[in-house]
């Protein structure tokens, strides 16, 4: 068996980098679609999904849900809006704390990866955003892709690494391919679903925790971080 | 495949550059000269500008277009030193027989030139068709009458893909005189002879006298009432004016029916298409011509630098007009919008000149991107109203502008949309009825009225203008379904990889958002408004006594004059 030589410093971008947007991004970009008949059916069902699909428990049904206000909009252009999105309001809520975390992990010699629920255009931008906050290197991120048909979206994503029942079992097989170890490795989760997340490593931290997660951290005897 | 050396086909060569002062004649230039300094000597023809000279024009171009900043920033204080031993200006005029040339300076150049590239033309897409033939046929026709007047040079000719005309579907490079777009036959030396008739109808109708003192009529009942009565010499004046506007608003339209009639888009495409089948009849079994057909050249991926552009080219006024108010673009989702940059098309037209200069071309290049890297207008449309939001949103000068106009985006329509520019011209007529008929019911017309129908009025003509833009650029945008075969240029086997024509290489978002548009905004938008024009000052100004032989240094210089390379025949 080959030896796991490196450690990790993964990062749940929502609620650690950043606090979460009010207006997700799906909602933006219904709201900025080329048509204004458009807009209003689009972020309608936005609005009336949003509640729906956190229901299921099957990732699969809430992704679906979730995304399928998009479905129809160009590649070009959800490019092209994550920049604004990421902008207009996720770098105003950048923590600006979160930068001192990402440098500890960078003096421990750990690699720094980033995982997000966003998509991966607006991930793009919350990444380079954070590598010139911290001046550090980010060795790997990962984020979810919409599936797209000849340049337009279906409304449906890709199978995600980062969603919240894989997130364990997608851990372990990162880890093996990167050659981690994940018993010396740290993860810094916001919310209850990072939980696995927070469970699979050596050094787990719940930064501004969420109630559950707060409770959990306790129970576990996870280390606390409060910056928000 | 067949093996081509730029460098080789082009080693001594002697040249003959006409349209060099031209958008992509300046581009070509430039590129040889900056890459391919064993060329022997371009000679180019340049028209004297008023009372000027020619020479004049020549600094002018060299020291003001941004395109040759390379070459300065390169060469520095010694670019003229450079350029007197690879550049020589020709005066001259296309429209003249022998291109208006000196006897002993054409003499000369029958001798020794090698090639003759015709770049030169008139862009218009209506232009006046005594000017459209006058340059872009009998002009075609003097250049090819006087490199066959050589004693080995071939030609060159830049043509453009669009003399398909409305034909649909795969467009093959081949040359095809014998029919019209729209399948009625076709010989190019009778159509010829037949819009030259047709224009001589025109001028013979606009010198009728009966209609010359109709004219005068007019002129007199608009001045009865009026106190001061003109001059005979004004009336005069003004009588010529308007037989002038006559005759070439006659002109226009006449070239316009003309290419509807036979299936040409426009007038330009249709004198285009005029002066290939003129020129190959007599050529076509002799093989030393070959015709360069390039899509819509834009602005430039990197050469001169990235962005680069001129004058009004065929997007710049749509992307204006879709920073606007202006909502629906009548377009067709999925057809082809056959944008190349300029420095691409600046490449493929060297390859074609080495090819014909070495004997291995092909009868005709197709220079565009359909075929290869296929960019629609659907989504031209959609990256230019992106581009204008990232635009307003970061300069806009008011909350209107930042906010509203910024989102105000326009979207890809079919032609016959509830709210096209017609219907709004009719919704605008509509109102202006209604309002007249209110107020004479209501009250007398007063300045509210006055003030209302004013803004009705201006907006009418706007949208006058608006719809007369968007009907020359329906085929484009809507009526019709090109794909231009590239094959010619990519079957050269390039001994120099860095020449290649290699269109999928672009990458249409980037260079939308980060090239074009911002070029657009420099280059073209300014001159749409009216503004001066950006000249480049390099440090090290080119001056014409430079090029003088008289004048050059005694001592060695680092750009040795090339000897003539011997005369080869194909």
């Amino acid at each position: 068996m080959t030896a796991m030589t490196q450690k990790a410093a993964l990062f749940r971008a929502e609620g650690v980098l950043f606090d979460q947007s009010a207006l997700s991004f799906v909602s933006f970009l219904s709201l900025n679609s080329p048509g204004f008949w458009e807009r209003i059916p689009r972020f309608g069902s936005a609005l009336l999904v949003a509640p729906l699909a956190p229901l299921f428990s099957r990732a699969e049904v809430s992704s679906a849900l979730a995304y399928l206000p998009l479905r129809g909009l160009t590649r070009d252009r959800i490019d092209s809006l994550a920049e604004e999105y990421f902008e207009e309001y996720l770098k105003p809520k950048f923590l600006p704390q979160a930068g001192g975390l990402l440098r500890q992990a960078a003096k421990r010699n750990e690699s720094i990866v980033i995982l997000s629920e966003l998509l991966g255009p607006v991930v793009e931008h919350v990444v380079s955003h954070a590598v010139e906050v911290a001046r550090v290197e980010v060795d790997a991120w990962y984020a979810r892709d919409l599936e797209y048909l000849r340049d337009r979206a279906t409304g449906q994503i890709l199978s995600s690494p980062t969603g919240r029942p894989y997130a364990r079992s997608w851990l372990k097989t990162w880890a093996a391919d990167q050659r981690v170890d994940l018993e010396q490795s740290s993860a810094f989760g916001a919310y209850k679903a990072d939980i696995p997340l927070l469970t699979s490593v050596g050094n787990p931290c719940a930064v501004n925790p969420s109630f559950r997660l707060r409770q959990a951290a306790r129970e576990e005897d996870w280390k606390i971080s409060f910056y928000r | 495949m067949n093996q081509l050396s730029i460098h080789q086909a082009f080693d001594r060569r002697q040249i003959l550059m006409v349209g060099a002062s031209g958008f992509l004649g300046k581009i070509w230039l430039a590129m040889v000269l900056e890459r391919i300094p064993d060329v022997g000597r371009i000679f180019l023809l340049l028209r004297k500008n008023g009372r000027g000279q020619v020479t004049d024009r020549l600094e002018s171009m060299f020291n003001h277009s941004y395109v040759f900043k390379p070459l300065h920033e390169r060469f520095g204080p010694k670019l003229a030193e450079y350029l007197a031993t690879r550049v020589e200006v020709i005066e001259g005029n296309i429209t003249q027989p022998d291109l208006g040339i000196e006897d002993s300076v054409a003499t000369k150049l029958r001798e020794n030139l090698d090639l003759v590239i015709n770049c030169a033309g008139l862009v218009d897409f209506n232009p006046d068709l005594r000017d459209a033939i006058s340059v872009n046929v009998d002009g075609t026709k003097h250049v090819a009458d006087f490199t066959n007047s050589c004693a080995h040079a071939s030609m060159l000719h830049v043509s453009t893909c669009y003399v398909v005309g409305k034909r649909d579907g795969k467009i093959e490079e081949t040359l095809d005189y014998t029919t019209s777009p729209n399948g009625k036959p076709f010989d190019p030396q009778k159509e010829y002879v037949e819009i030259r008739t047709r224009m001589a109808k025109i001028l013979e109708t606009e010198n009728d006298p009966a209609v010359i003192e109709e004219r005068r009529k007019v002129f007199l009942e608009k001045h009865q009432d009026k106190k001061a009565k003109p001059s005979p010499k004004r009336m005069e004046k003004t009588l010529e004016i308007w037989k002038r506007k006559h005759l070439r608003d006659q002109m226009v339209a006449e070239g316009m029916t003309r290419a509807a009639e036979l299936g040409w888009q426009n007038t330009y495409t249709y004198v285009k298409a005029l002066a290939e089948g003129l020129i190959a009849h007599p050529w076509g079994k002799e093989g030393r011509y070959t015709i360069f057909r390039p899509a819509i050249v834009e602005s430039s991926m990197a050469y001169p630098f990235p962005g680069w552009n001129e004058g009004f080219n065929t997007s710049g006024p749509l992307a204006y007009l879709l920073k606007t108010w202006f909502r629906y673009l009548p377009a067709k989702t999925g057809n082809p919008f056959d944008i190349v940059p300029v420095d691409l098309v600046g490449q493929g037209l060297i390859i074609a000149a080495a090819a014909l200069l070495e004997g291995k071309h092909f009868p005709v290049y197709q220079c565009g991107t359909s075929h290869l890297n296929c960019f629609t207008i659907d989504r031209a449309c959609e990256l230019t109203s992106l581009s204008h939001r990232q635009y307003y949103r970061k300069h806009g000068k008011n909350f209107v502008e930042r906010n509203l106009l910024s989102r105000w985006e326009t979207v890809a329509a079919p032609a016959d949309h509830f709210f096209s520019v017609t219907n709004l011209k009719r919704i605008m007529n509509w109102a202006k009825n209604g309002l007249d008929r209110l107020f004479s019911y209501i009250r007398p017309r007063n300045r509210a009225w006055l003030r209302t129908k004013g803004m009705v009025d201006r907006a009418t003509r706007k949208l006058t203008k608006v719809e007369d833009l968007l009907k020359l650029f329906l085929p484009f945008t809507h009526d019709h379904r090109h794909v231009f075969q590239t094959k010619a240029l990519r079957d050269h086997e390039l001994a120099e990889p860095e020449f290649t024509f290699s269109p999928e290489s672009i990458d249409w978002r980037k260079y939308w958002l980060e090239i074009h548009m911002p070029g657009l905004r420099r280059w073209c938008f300014p001159a749409i408004e009216g503004k001066e024009k950006e000249m480049y000052k390099p440090t090290y100004p080119v001056r014409w006594k430079s090029f003088q032989p008289e004048s050059r240094r005694s001592q060695p210089t680092p750009y040795p004059h090339p000897q003539p390379r011997p005369k080869e025949i194909h």
